[in-house]
């Protein structure tokens, strides 16, 4: 960024940044927070070279596909951000961060947050959420994820049938429901 | 208006517009022009109760409707973000429904000009119409155009309707009962006596009848509301609680990726729109190992790459080892990890004594995926090791090293004593050491059995392919720096003669789990 230094308060950390949700709730937040969210930070520099003098650091940032309940947990997730989403050493690593993945709550909310993350184009927040997803049907069985996202599985039955007798190895040993 | 009189005779009918032409009104619904399905599309949204609608009606050309969808979401929007959410369900549905050619149709002009790219969207909506856009690329053709509000009443209704509905619902051939009288309305002025009375039948819960009263109508959404939510406390979550459907494709492909080769499989018999997204090149991507191009070009089939899909590159890997670095490796991915897995060839290992004719030879078996196996003629001093660059195997990843062999009937030496096994890397750490034996009936020391406080011996297990192997130690690859992990088995110290072992090479596999 070229202009920082129209910015009087030379530490970055404190400066805010006030972001509008669907449903006009308004959120200030650390500017770094914000920063994340890679539409946030593109439409705020946007914003910034357009007009620095007339609107300065009170912009409001309308976030229209967002919903509060959503940023909210998504602010609080980009807080305690887990230092890497590296692949885990060990075993036990991996159980925690299970656990960790689980706390965020039921599919419905997952795919919210998803949903959001992927509009702000927040990384971090969409591998993470993913991967929580993800968890949720490793190792289920096709009926298992079909009733998980209320889909219906409308392939012919015969095109359904050929498709497990050829990759019957992929069936074998999964989850019971 | 349109008659129904008109219904043969289009070129009467007002203009439809195409991708690149402009738009023009219409006023009464009149038949899909383009391709054999219209699908019309109406946003509604409602402040007051915090939620807005989509409703969708497919229709063939004989108006007949194919399928609808009324579609809740649980925040406000504003009227174009409404609407521009519609068009991208409308999209998706149309997609899932399984039409490959359609007519989009819907009221907002700013929205219609948007996908047609005639004007660029509102920032807020940019990420909607590139969703729809998504969506519709995978219709072999659509078009769009712009009706009148009163031409859309049918999509309206549901829309509206949105608001008793919790999730979604969808009619699939079947028409909804409460838009038949606007499908008539709509579409006929003159006519009027005209009988499409259906059964009609919801697939979730929605209140029929939009003129009973409202209390009622509360009433029985809040029963409704406990009873879905007894109903999924029940049987885990429901179409309601994750609504899969919201996410564009490229997520659910995103998703995928995140678990393994094996659930990707899976999932590509979930529903179409799960195969296209975990057939997807992004998902498989992810499960290749990041160099196998790399891999594939030291080869001797490099043609591998041409494969039309990475999917296919990978079953292709897993299912066939390929020769590498002048048929002195033979690699394959471990079909339920992806992970690296390599035979180093016989040819391959420093053999002790190997190139003295009299004491090892070099054979070819048709059984073997290698050029030349060596087999052990006679010696005393047995020692064979195998070397490879830690940086070609799979990080962070346990893997396991075994002899892979066979025994002549006319072996001997290999009972007893037992062989000293070592797999470590040559720049430091752990040298994980093991007694193995290579004969597969269990020793007999001088008729004692053994000690109990004895090391654990390994015995070989027979493989599919008919060879034996046995396992000569682990290693867990950091990562990090180069270095070189050494395989090393021999029996040196009592120094029996010892012939009639077929060596096809040391393979290195991932652990299971």
């Amino acid at each position: 960024m070229s202009n920082t230094s129209e910015n009087p308060n030379p530490s970055s950390s404190s400066a805010k940044i006030t972001l509008k949700t669907s449903d006009n709730e308004l959120f200030e937040v650390e500017e770094a927070v914000a920063m994340k969210f890679c539409t946030v930070k593109q439409y705020f520099e946007d914003e910034k070279d357009n007009d620095v003098a007339a609107r300065g650091s009170s912009t409001v940032i309308p976030l229209p596909n967002v919903h509060s309940a959503v940023l909210a947990r998504l602010i609080s997730y980009c807080k305690k951000l887990p230092q890497s989403n590296a692949v885990a050493d060990n075993h036990e690593e991996e159980e925690t961060k299970k656990k960790e993945r689980k706390q965020y709550g039921t599919p419905g909310d997952l795919v919210d947050l998803i949903s959001a993350a992927n509009y702000l184009d927040f990384k971090e927040g969409l591998e993470f959420f993913n991967q929580a997803l993800a968890d949720h049907i490793q190792n289920k069985s096709v009926e298992y994820v079909r009733k998980f996202f209320g889909i219906k599985g409308d392939f012919e039955p015969h095109e359904e049938e050929k498709y497990r007798e050829e990759y019957a190895w992929a069936f074998e040993g999964v989850d019971e429901d | 208006g349109v008659s129904i009189s008109d219904l043969g005779c289009w070129n009467k009918s007002p203009r439809f517009v195409g991708a690149s032409g402009k738009i023009e009104m219409i006023s009464g619904w009149v038949p899909p022009r383009h391709g054999p399905f219209k699908v019309n599309i109406d946003g509604a949204v409602c402040s007051k109760r915090k939620h807005a609608g989509a409703g969708v009606v497919i229709r063939d050309r004989e108006g007949e409707v194919v399928a609808a969808l009324s579609k809740r979401w649980e925040y406000p929007l504003g009227a174009i973000e409404a609407e521009a959410k519609a068009w991208e369900t409308g999209a998706l549905f149309a997609r899932e429904v399984g039409i490959s050619e359609a007519e989009f149709e819907g009221g907002s002009l700013g929205v219609c000009n948007a996908v047609q790219g005639l004007a660029s969207p509102p920032s807020s909506v940019v990420n909607v119409i590139a969703g729809f856009l998504d969506h519709a690329s995978h219709l072999r053709q659509w078009k769009v155009s712009h009706i009148k509000r009163q031409g859309n009443v049918p999509a309206h209704l549901l829309a509206q309707h949105a608001q008793h509905v919790v999730g979604y619902v969808a009619w699939l051939g079947e028409c909804p009962s409460l838009i038949e009288h606007a499908l008539l309305v709509s579409r006929i002025t003159r006519k009027t006596k005209i009988n499409i009375k259906r059964v009609c039948k919801y697939q979730a819960v929605s209140i029929e009848d939009p003129t009973c009263d409202v209390r009622e109508r509360e009433r029985e959404r809040e029963r409704d509301k406990r009873r879905r939510r007894k109903k999924r406390r029940k049987e885990m979550k429901q179409s309601s609680g994750a609504e899969i459907s919201a996410l564009p494709e490229g997520c659910i492909a995103n998703i995928v990726s995140f678990t393994t080769p094996k659930d990707a499989c899976r999932a590509c018999a979930v529903s179409p729109i799960f195969r296209a997204a975990a057939e997807s090149n992004a998902v498989w991507e992810r499960f290749l190992p990041s160099d196998y191009q790399a891999i594939i070009a030291r080869s001797s089939s490099p043609d591998i790459l041409n494969l039309p899909s990475k999917k296919q590159i990978y079953l292709r890997l897993s299912d066939n080892p390929i020769l590498i670095d002048d048929n002195k490796k033979s690699f394959f991915l471990d079909k339920l990890s992806g992970k690296k897995c390599y035979l180093l060839a016989a040819r391959d290992l420093s053999i002790v004594w190997g190139s003295t004719p009299e004491y090892w030879s070099w054979v070819s078996l048709p059984e073997s995926r290698i050029p030349e196996v060596a087999e052990l003629l006679d010696v005393c001093w047995f020692e064979i090791c195998g070397k490879v660059s830690t940086s070609m195997l799979s990080l962070k990843t346990n893997s396991v090293a075994y002899l892979v062999f066979k025994l002549r009937s006319t072996a001997y030496g290999f009972d007893d004593p037992p062989f000293k096994a070592s797999v470590g890397t040559i720049g430091g750490g752990e040298v994980y050491e093991r007694s193995v034996c290579l004969d597969l009936e269990e020793p007999i020391l001088d008729g004692q059995i053994l000690l109990p406080e004895q090391p654990h011996i390994s015995r070989p297990k027979r493989r599919k392919d008919g060879w034996l192997e046995i396992e000569l130690g682990e290693f867990f690859n950091e990562g990090g720096q180069d270095d070189e992990l050494q395989i090393r088995l021999m029996e040196v110290e009592v120094g029996r003669w010892k012939s009639g072992l077929v060596v096809e090479g040391i393979e290195i596999r991932p652990t299971m789990g």
